[in-house]
């Protein structure tokens, strides 16, 4: 489903943020990526999500190489893949219906279907009695479910989420990283990033520990 | 579909408008003026060339014939000429010429008196019917002047030279300050419209998130660009009429003087380039905007 060959990533003057990342992550699995701020997490799901090209290596996404994929396949590759973010990324001047449609308004959605969707996915995560609301009304956990919505819309076969959690209420990460989990066990590929050693403790999944770009571990 | 996401790009496009009133009206109003400019000039442009044309025209064209041809064959000429049917014809014998610059001469006449025969040759005045530009009557000149019988053709070259001279820099000078302001318009369009790109730089970041092609985060913008610069042109097609309205009688009498020439008039098709011209500047303005956000 998704596999790394020798990715390299670096900037100019600075040391490599990834360096020589080999792996392979199969259809449905959920994968924790772990490591210290700095480690590249962040960069490696960009990496996925074409929002950068490695400098060296192969990255293959359901066997197309993206690292060759043209300015003009990228939002195809995309609306495949689903991103969660810890700073949530909706927009503040639409409800939460809007905001959860957004993601099919890009693919030409009719308006009906938009909705109906949206309210579906709305139900799934709590929320179907906010949909009216803009996100400046809502909790940051309920904004970030929001966003789990948005990006599950689509019924993406990737799902990536960076530090999802990070800026919750620990109260609040159980019933978050629950929707990932159900994501996952929808048959959606699952990789979340966190530096939060506690939940790799409390959910045993595999685990793919990054330090100063290397691969340390992966159990 | 593709009816359904432009209704819902345009509905955006006008919302977006909506929501930031102050640098879409200075957009909307700066297109306005430069296309009221840019109109004014065309039509002052267009007035001026009937002008001259019309100046051009009323230039008669007289042709001197060979003082050896006899009043028979200056009357057929003048008949043969007349056969035309687009030029007016008038023949001058000797007699009649030398009749006439006595009277021009005035007191001044008595000079003529010492002559022994009349020096005058016999001509033929000839003045087109309808306007004619300067090439055509450059044209007819050279023509006539191959006819048996004519020895020269005098029509007002140096005249005609200044007239189409005057005419050149009139259309180079219209096209100069058309550009000019035009160009302008465009720099306002694109300026407010990166100014609203990115204002809305962390919508267009989820919109390429979410998998937006470029086209589809370009197209609101390239609408509401077009529709200011429609609105702009609408604004200045009724600051034009609003013109017409108020100035036009006083426009008839300074006109009034040319023959045939009335007042410049805006026209449908005037308006309906104007309303081309607004659309494309703010599209191609907003173009410019985006296209430089988007490669960053």
């Amino acid at each position: 489903m998704i596999q790394l060959f020798h990715v390299k990533k670096c900037y100019p003057g600075d040391p490599p943020v990834l360096d020589d990342i080999t792996l392979k992550i199969d259809k449905g699995e959920f994968v924790w990526l772990t490591g210290p701020s700095g480690a590249g997490k962040s960069t490696l799901l960009r990496l996925l999500f074409c929002a950068e090209q490695p400098t060296s290596g192969q990255i293959l996404v359901g066997g197309k190489n993206i690292g060759r994929l043209s300015q003009t396949g990228v939002p195809y590759l995309r609306r495949n893949i689903g991103v969660v973010f810890q700073d949530f990324k909706l927009l503040e001047n639409r409800t939460v219906l809007e905001n959860v449609g957004y993601a099919l308004e890009v693919l030409g959605a009719a308006d009906s279907e938009i909705r109906e969707r949206s309210r579906k996915r709305l139900n799934q995560v709590g929320l179907s009695h906010k949909a009216m609301s803009l996100p400046r009304r809502l909790s940051g956990g309920e904004q970030q479910r929001v966003a789990i919505a948005r990006a599950l819309v689509n019924e993406p076969t990737i799902l990536l989420a960076d530090e999802p959690t990070g800026n919750l209420d620990p109260s609040l990460t159980d019933s978050i990283l629950q929707l990932l989990f159900d994501a996952n066990a929808r048959g959606t590929t699952v990789i979340v990033a966190t530096h939060d050693r506690g939940l790799l403790q409390r959910w045993h999944r595999r685990t793919i520990g990054l330090e100063k770009g290397k691969l340390v571990f992966d159990a | 579909m593709i009816a359904h996401v432009f209704l819902r790009l345009s509905r955006r496009a006008a919302l977006n408008l909506w929501r930031a009133p102050l640098p879409s009206l200075v957009s909307v109003l700066t297109i306005g003026l430069s296309l009221f400019i840019g109109a004014s000039f065309v039509l002052g442009l267009f007035t001026a060339r009937a002008l001259l044309t019309s100046w051009g025209a009323q230039a008669s064209m007289t042709l001197y014939l060979d003082p050896a041809t006899t009043d028979a064959d200056g009357r057929a000429l003048a008949q043969e000429l007349r056969a035309r049917g687009d030029v007016l014809v008038r023949y001058v014998d000797p007699p009649m010429a030398l009749k006439r610059l006595r009277a021009d001469l005035g007191e001044l006449a008595t000079a003529l008196d010492g002559l022994s025969q009349n020096p005058l040759p016999p001509s033929v005045e000839v003045t087109p019917r309808e306007p004619l530009p300067g090439p055509a009557l450059r044209i007819l000149a050279a023509e006539l002047g191959q006819l048996h019988g004519v020895r020269d053709v005098e029509y007002g070259r140096e005249w005609l030279d200044k007239l189409e001279a005057l005419g050149r820099g009139l259309r180079a000078f219209a096209a100069g300050a058309l550009l000019a302001v035009l160009g302008a318009a465009l720099l306002v369009v694109a300026n407010t419209i990166r100014l609203a790109v990115y204002a809305r730089r962390d919508e267009i970041e989820i919109m390429k998130l979410v998998g937006a092609t470029d086209g589809y985060v370009r197209a609101p913008f390239l609408l509401e660009g077009a529709l200011q610069g429609l609105l702009g042109a609408g604004v200045a097609v009724a600051a034009v009429l609003s013109a017409q309205h108020w100035l036009l009688p006083y426009a008839t009498q300074a006109f009034a003087f040319a023959t045939g020439i009335g007042a410049p008039h805006l026209l449908a098709r005037h308006a309906a380039a104007i309303f081309a011209a607004g659309g494309l500047v703010g599209f191609a303005g907003s173009w410019m905007a985006v296209a430089r956000f988007l490669k960053t």
